[in-house]
């Protein structure tokens, strides 16, 4: 059982400038007197009063506009931030991937960087020497996998890190946007191995911009504005409240298609 | 590494009138351990800042980066070690030699013996020690960006006060046995004489005074106390902070 609880946390980030990161000056400025006004740091407060039950099967998408505090409130939710006031506990492993290259290192093989990176993400070293030739096939990257990361273009080291990132079995998968600076044709590759990689996981939570892969992957969602919870609830309702419109009426056919939803319910709209 | 052992090695033992065979080894040593304890301490101030991007994007603990910092300068003080064996070979004639001196008229040494393998537990002592240092250390200077700088060049003091380039045994050959007075506390005062001579002694069969595990000892259970309780007010902290 994986279990995500948070009660009413914030987040407050201290913003420091040259004189308050400096240990002389703090000291020295007791001897001096005050000259400036205000001597406190200035802080901004990312998240506010956030609470959150989130329990085994909840894919949960995460929107709002930049500077929200999704991405904050995804490493609250890893465990990277404990709350500065209130309260969270986190039950199960977490696989956050908020960035597709972190921990890989350019002067190691890429084949090496597989087996760090599912490291990093906490498998252990027999689970990833079983993923391997799976990944190798996934990434196309045949021979060059055997070449140092520093030689490959930002392409492939995305197609690297995103076959080790979908070959994981997550017990609480954390995904941040940028997902999808990928070629088309991989990019279809890509989202069934997303799609599989989330019936893995125990829960999802997923800050995204792109509607159809949050339909694709999300079965509610959370509105975050200014560092509250603007708005929790079933995904369609959110995206709509969101977006001022129906989001199925833009998604073209395939897609819909594929998420096995009839397109624009005239009925529906009324009800929102 | 080997090179500028053997240079100073040339140098000084030249200007304090010792004899190559032995004054080379004890300041190669004395280098290689210098170069880990002195690595402990600047990169130790560096753990959590140069590990940022990790820190960030993973909710490991913050022990693991202070562990790899202190594991990677044990891989460095071990390639250095083949620079030891190497002088070991060439003069291990002066150095096995019971009752060797390291400078004209100094403190007769036993020579090498099994003795050399208090080195282990020795080693284990200073990576353990670096491991507080890191903690500690980093933390401090995660929040105070000028520590590092700070603590760079006091190392760089440090080095000199140091009986590396030089021994106790010339303060005490200079001044007279009994007149030394003071001038010796120059030594015993610095904690970093300690540690060095804990590592160093074995190593090339110097003697060696239990008062040096004493204060090693009490430095480890200390420095150990002070990062325990820096973890527990500061560790959710350094993520703000990096």
């Amino acid at each position: 059982m994986v279990s995500i609880d948070v009660w009413n946390a914030s987040v407050d980030f201290p913003i420091f400038d040259a004189k308050t990161r400096s240990l002389k000056k703090a000291v020295l400025g007791k001897v001096g007197g005050k000259i400036g006004t205000e001597q406190k740091v200035p802080i901004i407060e990312a998240l506010h009063d956030i609470s959150l039950n989130l329990k085994t099967g909840d894919r949960v998408g995460l929107v709002g506009h930049n500077g929200a505090g999704k991405s904050t409130l995804l490493r609250l939710l890893a465990g990277i931030y404990e709350p500065t006031r209130g309260s969270s506990r986190i039950v199960g492993k977490i696989a956050p991937v908020f960035d597709l290259g972190v921990g890989m290192d350019p002067e190691i093989s890429g084949l090496e960087n597989i087996m760090i990176r599912g490291l990093f993400l906490g498998m252990t070293r027999k689970q990833m020497e079983k993923r391997v030739e799976d990944i190798a096939e996934f990434t196309e990257l045949g021979d060059y996998l055997q070449m140092p990361l520093r030689t490959y273009s930002t392409g492939m080291r995305v197609r690297l890190a995103l076959g080790v990132v979908t070959s994981i079995d997550p017990e609480i998968l954390l995904l941040d946007e940028g997902i999808g600076a990928v070629d088309a044709a991989f990019l279809n590759k890509a989202r069934s191995r997303m799609v599989d990689l989330v019936k893995r996981s125990g829960m999802l939570v997923f800050a995204s911009h792109q509607d159809d892969l949050l339909f694709e992957l999300c079965n509610s969602a959370i509105w975050m504005d200014e560092g509250h919870v603007k708005m929790q609830g079933s995904l369609r309702e959110v995206i709509t409240a969101y977006k001022g419109r129906d989001p199925y009426a833009h998604l073209d056919k395939d897609t819909l298609e594929r998420l096995g939803e009839s397109p624009v319910l005239t009925t529906k709209s009324g009800e929102i | 590494m080997a090179i500028t052992a053997v240079g100073l090695g040339l140098l000084y033992s030249q200007l304090f009138q010792a004899q190559i065979g032995t004054f080379l080894p004890y300041l190669t040593v004395g280098f290689i351990v210098w170069n880990f304890i002195n690595g402990c301490l600047t990169e130790g101030t560096e753990t959590f800042i140069r590990n940022e991007g990790l820190i960030k994007h993973l909710p490991a603990p913050l022990t693991v980066y202070a562990l790899r910092t202190v594991w990677r300068l044990t891989l460095m003080f071990a390639h250095n070690l083949l620079v030891y064996f190497v002088v070991l070979a060439i003069f291990w004639g002066p150095l096995s030699k019971v009752g060797y001196t390291i400078t004209k008229d100094g403190v007769p040494q036993p020579g090498l013996s099994w003795a050399a393998l208090l080195a282990i537990p020795a080693f284990v002592l200073l990576a353990v020690n670096g491991g507080w240092v890191a903690i500690l250390f980093g933390i401090i200077s995660t929040r105070y960006r000028d520590i590092p700088q700070v603590i760079m060049s006091i190392t760089q003091l440090l080095f000199f006060m140091t009986p590396i380039v030089w021994s106790t045994d010339i303060l005490a050959a200079r001044f007279g046995e009994d007149s030394a007075g003071w001038r010796i506390w120059v030594a015993e005062l610095n904690p970093l004489y300690h540690y060095i001579q804990l590592l160093r002694a074995p190593l090339i069969g110097n003697e060696q005074s239990w008062h040096h595990w004493v204060v090693v000892l009490a430095f480890t259970v200390v420095g150990w106390g002070l990062a325990l309780v820096a973890m527990r007010n500061y560790r959710a902290r350094v993520s703000y902070w990096v």
